[in-house]
């Protein structure tokens, strides 16, 4: 990749759209971007840093910016806000545990002046696992309904499976087309 | 007259003259002797220098012939991991030596910029305040006593070196600064920015000077030549600037790339500038008039960065055809080519001497190569992630690299000692 | 949310256009948002079914009206509620082509204009996909829905027969524009009251809101403070067990 590239993917293009993938750590954001890139995601680690996926979608253009969701980087996610075009958030449906500390994180993007209005993406993974939330459920426990700033979609998905990635990217591109 | 300091400058090779006239002013003459190789008669040149420069004596022969051995050595020493460090939180951008060589600094994604020992390995310093990536730093070589570090928070900060102190944070970027330099007097500071402009600002004063504006696109590539009275700039809008730091003018726009700028250079001389391209080539430009005077072909894909030897005779192309190219600056053929990299070569250089190439790479891994034959000579392996960033010191045998595995390693050659680099005359 | 709510209730006088809010309800497929998309003022006819949210303004007359666009599919509609509070009228999309599923319509329909926070407000109904072979009239799906059950739970309701879907180079069917227009006037026989009562519900719920997510801070923070604990006494156990095994015999 090179600094040039990430010089490269910080350009403000009209044939681009710029997409920041956030989420609490072990959300499934790395295995759900490589299985859109068509990639092996058995041996996903946790991110240290950030990771940049280019992936067409009809004809669309989207710079894809993976970052690790680990509670000590996360004050660092603010170094990715600049031009972002629009925000997948990617949640753990079968971790029910950690739903609270999700949405805290989740409405503090939403309170992000330098994220104002960014269309929101969230992506409801594991699907494939048994005691999965179904996205509506999701969308209660995050009480969704509250944000009325921007437009926003939920989707069921499982990165083991690849259901559901392609239809979320859909309304991705469908949106900032 | 009266010689007063006799001073070798050994990358590139020459003579440094301190001298008092008889009317008590103390001057400094430089005599560069870029050609001098191991092919060099040393005493025909020595004749001559005597010959032209009254102020150097018989006595000083030693110290010339020290000079051809040093500035021709050809040892290919082999390096060796001296050090991990893991300090940043996050991926490293760049990193670079000061001029003795005890100390480096590496700027990151964690918004730091931290001060190291080359020798022990300590953190010495981290420099916060920055509210983005710190991505583009340097020292004032050859004083070394300040730092300056371009962040993604559209500032530059200029900040005391031994202490860590913040002097000024340098505004008026409108997006994120990311290549900057001190000119060699170390009394200007020039920054360019995703903005299309570059800015010239006062040390002292912290004010800014000028804005350096015609760029249409991006500036990704800034340098000052050795006299400090030009700037280069390299843009994605496929041109080289070429601008006064006296009036702040455009001088001269390199045209002819069909692709974006990735990296350029001055050649020491100062007469010759060149540029990478995306667009698989690198071109040598004469900044006299405007012109360029080759084009380096030979590279399958995008030239990603590209440096000139000390003494400015050869040139050497990254690319992301996973390998690099040594290059005969006056002729313009491919010397060597060096392969081996799984992944594009992201950042090349020659070492002071000139004889080796280091490669980053993002297959992880950092490269050494003969300049002559394009053979790899070692690799410097153990970086879990993509390499961004490496450096020699100024004596050659010390690396570091800097990855995006959010540490960066000091590596060192198997004949690393102290060496004096000045003999001192009284 | 709040400020939404500032803007929402300028008066009349004040602005140049009246702000209004209005909300599109009825099954997965009607084509709520194509018809939005044509509102606006070009038809998108690649979209992809909602399960979500979009809001969009548009200029209509003396009217700045803010759209709600939301999901339809079964296991969302349930979302549809949390909206009501907030606007001054909807407009109910149904398929008039799809007969299969008009008793499907006609539940989710009087679910909506039941819920004490629709009750009393204006409704359009716009029988959409008129353009295809099909399609049942609106005067049937008027029967097949029994709307005139409505009379006693909205403001006033009407339903026109329409298409969103626009054939090429022709203008857009006229009968959105009357619809939207007859909604709008509707809603301004009661513009006060509805401005009182809609201002009332989003406090209500931005307390609400606010309160939920102040006890999830709460929370969270209190979890971290208990795993700080943990392994503060994790570490300081490991210290005397080391300096215990240190210690001579």
């Amino acid at each position: 990749m090179g600094l040039l590239t990430l010089l490269r993917k910080l350009k403000r293009s009209d044939k681009e759209a710029r997409l920041l993938i956030l989420g609490l750590d072990n959300s499934g954001k790395t295995s759900c971007l490589r299985k859109l890139a068509d990639e092996d995601i058995s041996q996903t680690t946790p991110t240290q840093g950030f990771n940049i996926k280019t992936v067409m979608s009809s004809g669309f253009k989207l710079n894809v910016w993976d970052i690790g969701g680990q509670k000590a980087i996360r004050p660092y996610w603010q170094n990715y806000f600049e031009s972002t075009d629009g925000l997948v958030y990617v949640i753990d449906s079968s971790d029910q545990k950690r739903l609270q500390e999700t949405s805290v994180e989740l409405n503090q993007l939403l309170e992000e002046e330098k994220l104002s209005g960014v269309p929101i993406m969230v992506l409801a993974n594991k699907q494939d696992l048994l005691n999965a939330l179904s996205a509506k459920q999701i969308a209660e426990e995050l009480g969704l309904h509250s944000i009325r700033d921007r437009t926003w979609q939920i989707q069921a998905c499982s990165a083991k499976t690849g259901e559901g990635l392609q239809q979320g990217m859909e309304w991705l591109v469908n949106t900032l087309g | 007259m009266r010689l007063r300091r006799f001073l070798l400058r050994y990358y590139p090779p020459g003579i440094i003259l301190e001298y008092e006239r008889s009317s008590g002013i103390e001057e400094s003459k430089t005599i560069d002797l870029l050609d001098l190789d191991q092919n060099t008669d040393i005493d025909a040149t020595v004749e001559q220098i005597i010959r032209h420069e009254p102020l150097i004596s018989e006595s000083k022969r030693p110290q010339r012939t020290e000079l051809r051995d040093k500035a021709t050595s050809t040892e290919h020493s082999k390096f060796r991991l001296y050090q991990a460090l893991s300090g940043h939180e996050l991926p490293l951008t760049n990193c670079a030596f000061n001029k003795s060589g005890d100390k480096f600094i590496t700027g990151s994604y964690d918004r730091t910029c931290k001060v190291w020992d080359t020798h022990t390995g300590r953190e010495l310093l981290s420099l916060r305040g920055h509210r983005n990536v710190v991505y583009s730093i340097a020292f004032n070589n050859p004083f070394g006593d300040k730092i300056i570090t371009g962040s993604f928070d559209k500032t530059c900060g200029l900040w005391n070196a031994n202490t860590g102190e913040c002097y000024y944070s340098l505004r008026g970027h409108q997006t994120e600064i990311v290549s900057l330099s001190f000119n060699p007097q170390s009394t200007l500071i020039a920054t360019g920015s995703m903005d299309a402009t570059a800015k010239l600002w006062d040390v002292e004063t912290g004010s800014e000077l000028y804005t350096f504006a015609g760029h249409q696109q991006e500036i990704v590539s800034l340098n000052f030549n050795n006299i400090g009275d030009l700037i280069v700039t390299g843009s994605f809008d496929h041109t080289t600037k070429l601008w006064d730091v006296r009036t702040g003018r455009d001088v001269h726009t390199f045209t002819g790339h069909k692709g974006e700028i990735s990296s350029t250079q001055f050649n020491f001389a100062g007469d010759l500038v060149i540029s990478g391209s995306i667009d698989n080539t690198c071109k040598i430009w004469s900044v006299r008039t405007g012109t360029c005077q080759k084009t380096l072909r030979g590279h399958q894909d995008e030239v990603l960065d590209i440096a000139f030897n000390a003494a400015g005779t050869r040139i050497v192309t990254g690319s992301a055809d996973c390998s690099a190219k040594v290059w005969n600056t006056i002729t313009g053929n491919c010397i060597a080519s060096c392969y081996g990299h799984h992944g594009e070569i992201s950042k090349v250089s020659f070492n002071p001497q000139g004889h080796t190439i280091i490669t980053a790479s993002s297959d992880k891994t950092c490269r050494l190569w003969n300049v002559e034959t394009g053979d790899c000579t070692q690799q410097l392996q153990g970086h879990t992630d993509e390499i961004f960033s490496c450096a020699f010191n100024y004596e050659g045998d010390t690396i570091i690299t800097g990855s995006k595995d959010n540490t960066c390693r000091i590596w060192k050659s198997e004949d690393y000692s102290d060496r004096q680099q000045y003999y001192d005359m009284q | 949310m709040l400020s939404f709510i500032r803007n929402l209730f300028s008066s009349k006088n004040e602005k140049k256009e009246t702000p209004v809010t209005v909300m599109f309800i009825g099954l997965d497929n009607a084509g709520k948002t194509t018809m939005l998309s044509t509102i606006q003022g070009e038809t998108d006819t690649n979209t992809t079914p909602t399960i979500g949210f979009d809001k969009k303004r548009v200029v209509h007359g003396k009217y700045n009206i803010t759209y709600f666009d939301l999901g339809g599919s079964k296991g969302f509609r349930g979302i549809w509620d949390r909206y009501y509070g907030s606007i001054h009228g909807a407009i109910f999309v149904v398929d008039s082509a799809d007969e299969n599923r008009l008793e499907e319509a006609k539940q989710a329909l009087f679910e909506s204009v039941r819920h004490p926070k629709f009750t009393g407000k204006s409704l359009l109904i716009l029988a959409n996909k008129q353009d295809k072979k099909e399609s049942i009239p609106a005067h049937e799906i008027a029967q097949k829905l029994e709307l005139d059950k409505l009379k006693s739970l909205v403001h006033r309701y009407n339903i026109l027969p329409c298409s969103a879907i626009q054939a090429q180079n022709k203008p857009q069917d006229p009968q959105i524009k009357k619809g939207v227009t007859w909604l709008s006037e509707s809603i301004d026989e009661q513009f006060e009251s509805l401005n009182k009562r809609i201002e009332k519900d989003m406090r209500d719920e931005a307390e609400q809101a606010k309160l939920e997510r102040e006890e999830k801070r709460r929370i969270v923070a209190e979890r971290k403070a208990k795993e700080e604990e943990l392994a503060k006494a994790e570490e300081e156990k490991k210290l005397k067990e080391q300096s215990a095994a240190q210690s001579p015999e």
